[in-house]
């Protein structure tokens, strides 16, 4: 009897529990999704924390259905723009010290933990030589360079270190070096910036939670640090809920249907598609900013962005006068300027993913971090194949498909590649961050008029360094029928870039100062007039030209190891411009018939000193504040 | 001079024993033989196998070698207890059988097969094949069981 009782109870037990697994599946929340260790860990009380809620799920979630598109977000930059720091998420190296405001400081490890160590000299030589230690909360970037944020004491109120780390240089530097600000002004050091600012977009769903009254009291969160899969797809707790049927996931596979409650940027119309990119490359503001610190955010992707932010279009701080973007990470700001962009044919409007790509295709042969770069899009079936290749523009204007055709277009010769690269004409390096010239993202035509009335350099002279505006504007007559505007003296008789780099403002000399370090255009324009005034930009008030004109002499063999540190004293800056200018003299010397007078080389191949000295005078020494 | 010792297994209990030997060490080394060539995927990192959103796949041909290796070893098992407890009823004896052999093709080949066609982190159709062959498996162990316990 006994033993016929177990037969019948074991098998029901066992069909008993399955089907009991599978009732409580369906009746819990989403939320079991989230990731359990991450809910267990007792939250901390110093810094912005991570809360889901609004709907959104983390990627953690999305991993689960969504390797592929995981894994190419996971390897991005944008995951890592803002990480909780622990050693693995320093770049820098642990032990070094590093010299900022008067204060030594170092990186340690404890367990988990990262800390810096801070030790005042003046404290020191008064007998006090234990070290503070801070704790390092979170990180900003990965890609270029690294800030690093300690608490304040102040709910979770925190600060930038003075200082952050340049990843290509291997080394720290003030972390105002790394903007084009005016010496001496550095907003982003204040208690709070984070919070309230960097939050914006440097995390998903961030929630700013600041008593305006009372700046102290911040309770900062965001859904998850980075840039996460639901910025751009919008919160998936109900995508979730509905995909875990099996029945409803298959009948999705099989009939390549679209997504159920979420947003696919690239089946949207073009310009919603636009803006969810827009949401952070651009330029806007929030209506009511109380309800926005509180609730954060009511721009979802999919929404009209316009309707719920205002887009900010002109202003010094941002724009060229004619309303160009000039700083870079805006991107949709130039976008939207576009005559791509803003004709009438929505099958026609071009979006940023006519170039970008953001899940790295299986077939791209790319390393992973060339992809990562910009993550732009490869194209693989044209002569001109690449990431930067034609094939961006022949889409719409396949006209230029045809090599004869576009060196008709171009009137350069079809084996200078740069020459024939739509880009260069049309999108040229015009905007400015991250310490570099970046590509205009407002698609236009070099135009010597608009550089007249604009100060922003025209793509001819951004390759041609040695030309001037006349030599330009004549190009642009005879082949494109362009009507030569007025020119004064001096944009007959002297190099366009030469007056950029005397005369122009911070911004337009750290442009000229990157592009005599730009390959094509030391191909198109010869290099060895251009030390000089390299060497004068080392000495310029801004960080930012500084390190541009140091990073371009670096490309000259003569001038690779100067050591030059572009935030050194002005003793040190002074000397290695001597330096620059007496090799440079020194290997000039007995040359004869090597001059140039638009870029100011007389025939013996000297510097035409009294014109230099007086185009500098005439220095444009407004402020500029170029804010990424 | 002793008796020879008879077997209290029929001639048709000593066929079932043969017959799931016989399977069981087979396909013991043909799911051996793909464990050693996934893990020569591993060695060799070969991207379509290795890389990180090959994930679900990876997971599926390995759930393919264990549970093959897995119910390679049940058979041989099986085998046993048909030899140790010849009580089994014929019937049942021959519904755990069939039941086995099959769930050691369609088990495996659901897994192996849904490693094709996967969609993200769902797996491709052939996983369609498990409930059917769960529910064989269901079976075969429960008449065994219940056989197993049957009284003498």
């Amino acid at each position: 009897m006994a033993r016929h009782r177990i037969r019948i109870f074991v098998p029901v037990v066992a069909v008993a529990l399955w089907l009991g697994a599978i009732v409580v599946h369906y009746m819990t929340d989403a939320r079991i999704y989230h990731d359990t260790v991450a809910a267990r860990a007792e939250p901390a009380t110093d810094r912005p924390i991570e809360f889901q809620e609004d709907g959104y799920v983390t990627s953690r979630t999305c991993k689960a259905c969504h390797p592929s598109q995981y894994s190419s977000w996971h390897a991005s930059y944008h995951r890592k723009m803002t990480q909780v720091a622990t050693p693995d998420v320093i770049l820098a190296p642990f032990g070094q010290p590093i010299t900022s405001k008067g204060k030594i400081y170092k990186f340690i490890k404890r367990g988990a933990q990262v800390l810096v160590q801070v030790t005042d000299p003046g404290s020191a030589a008064k007998g006090d030589t234990e070290p503070d230690e801070l704790q390092v909360v979170m990180t900003t970037g990965s890609h270029h360079y690294q800030a690093f944020w300690v608490p304040t004491g102040k709910t979770r109120k925190i600060k930038m270190l003075p200082f952050s780390y340049h990843i290509a240089d291997q080394r720290f530097y003030d972390s105002e070096g790394f903007f084009l600000f005016p010496p001496g002004i550095f907003p982003l050091l204040s208690e709070g910036q984070w919070n309230h600012t960097c939050s914006y977009c440097h995390a998903t769903g961030p929630k700013a939670r600041v008593d305006f009254r009372d700046l102290d009291q911040m309770d900062t969160r965001a859904a998850e640090f980075g840039i996460a899969c639901e910025s751009c797809h919008g919160p998936a707790e109900e995508h979730v809920r509905f995909y875990r049927n099996p029945r409803n996931r298959y009948f999705a596979h099989l009939n390549d249907a679209p997504g159920v409650s979420i947003v696919d940027p690239k089946d949207l119309m073009p310009r919603l598609s636009s803006q969810v990119c827009g949401q952070c490359h651009g330029i806007t503001s929030v209506p009511d900013r109380d309800q926005w610190s509180q609730d954060g955010f009511r721009y979802r992707p999919g929404d009209d962005l316009h309707k719920l932010r205002k887009i900010t279009r002109s202003g010094q701080q941002y724009f060229w006068p004619d309303g160009m973007i000039r700083v870079s990470g805006r991107e949709y700001n130039g976008l939207i300027n576009t005559p791509c962009y803003t004709h009438d044919d929505p099958s026609q409007t071009m979006t940023c993913l006519h170039c970008h790509k953001m899940h790295r295709d299986a077939d791209d042969m790319r390393p992973v971090l060339q992809w990562a770069d910009d993550q732009l899009k490869i194209f693989t079936d044209s002569s001109h194949a690449g990431p930067q290749s034609n094939q961006a523009c022949t889409q719409c204007h396949e006209v230029y498909e045809d090599p004869q055709a576009l060196v008709q277009h171009t009137h350069h010769d079809q084996s200078i590649e740069s020459a024939n690269n739509c880009y260069n004409c049309h999108m040229p390096h015009t905007t400015w961050g991250l310490l570099k010239a970046i590509r205009s993202h407002t698609i236009d035509s070099p135009s010597v008029s608009t550089e007249l009335t604009t100060g922003r350099p025209n793509a001819c002279n951004i390759c041609h360094l040695d030309k001037t505006l006349q030599w330009t504007a004549d190009h642009l007559e005879s082949r494109y029928s362009i009507v030569r505007p007025k020119l004064n003296e001096e944009h007959q008789t002297i190099a366009a870039s030469v007056l950029a780099v005397t005369k122009g403002d911070a911004g337009q000399r750290a442009l000229g100062a990157w592009r005599m370090g730009w390959t094509p255009a030391r191909e198109a324009s010869g290099t060895d007039w251009m030390a000089p005034f390299l060497a004068q930009l080392l000495v310029d008030p801004y960080h930012a030209v500084r390190k541009a004109a140091s990073n371009s002499l670096e490309k000259f063999p003569q001038f690779a190891e100067t050591g030059f540190d572009y935030m050194g004293s002005a003793d040190h800056l002074a000397a290695v411009r001597r330096l620059v200018d007496d090799t440079w003299l020194a290997e000039r010397s007995g040359r004869v018939g090597c001059g140039d007078p638009t870029v100011l080389m007389t025939d013996q191949g000297h510097l035409m000193q009294h014109v230099f000295e007086h185009l500098l005078r005439q220095r444009d020494n407004r402020p500029v504040y170029l804010n990424e | 001079m002793t008796e020879p010792a008879t077997s209290p297994c029929s001639s048709d209990c000593q066929g079932y024993v043969r017959r799931h030997l016989r399977f069981g060490w087979w396909s013991l080394l043909a799911f051996l033989t793909l464990g050693i060539l996934l893990e020569s995927f591993h060695g060799f990192k070969a991207a379509w196998f290795v890389n990180v959103d090959q994930e679900t796949r990876r997971l599926l041909w390995r759930l393919a070698h264990a549970h093959g290796t897995f119910f390679a070893l049940v058979h041989i098992a099986f085998a046993a207890t048909v030899f140790l407890v010849p009580t089994l009823q014929s019937g049942l004896r021959r519904a755990a059988s069939w039941c086995l052999m099959a769930v050691s093709i369609v088990l495996p080949s659901g897994f192996f097969f849904g490693g094709f066609g996967v969609y993200g982190g769902d797996p491709g159709l052939g996983i369609f094949l498990l409930p059917l062959g769960a529910a064989m498996l269901f079976i075969a162990v429960f008449v065994i069981a219940w056989g197993a316990t049957a009284n003498r």
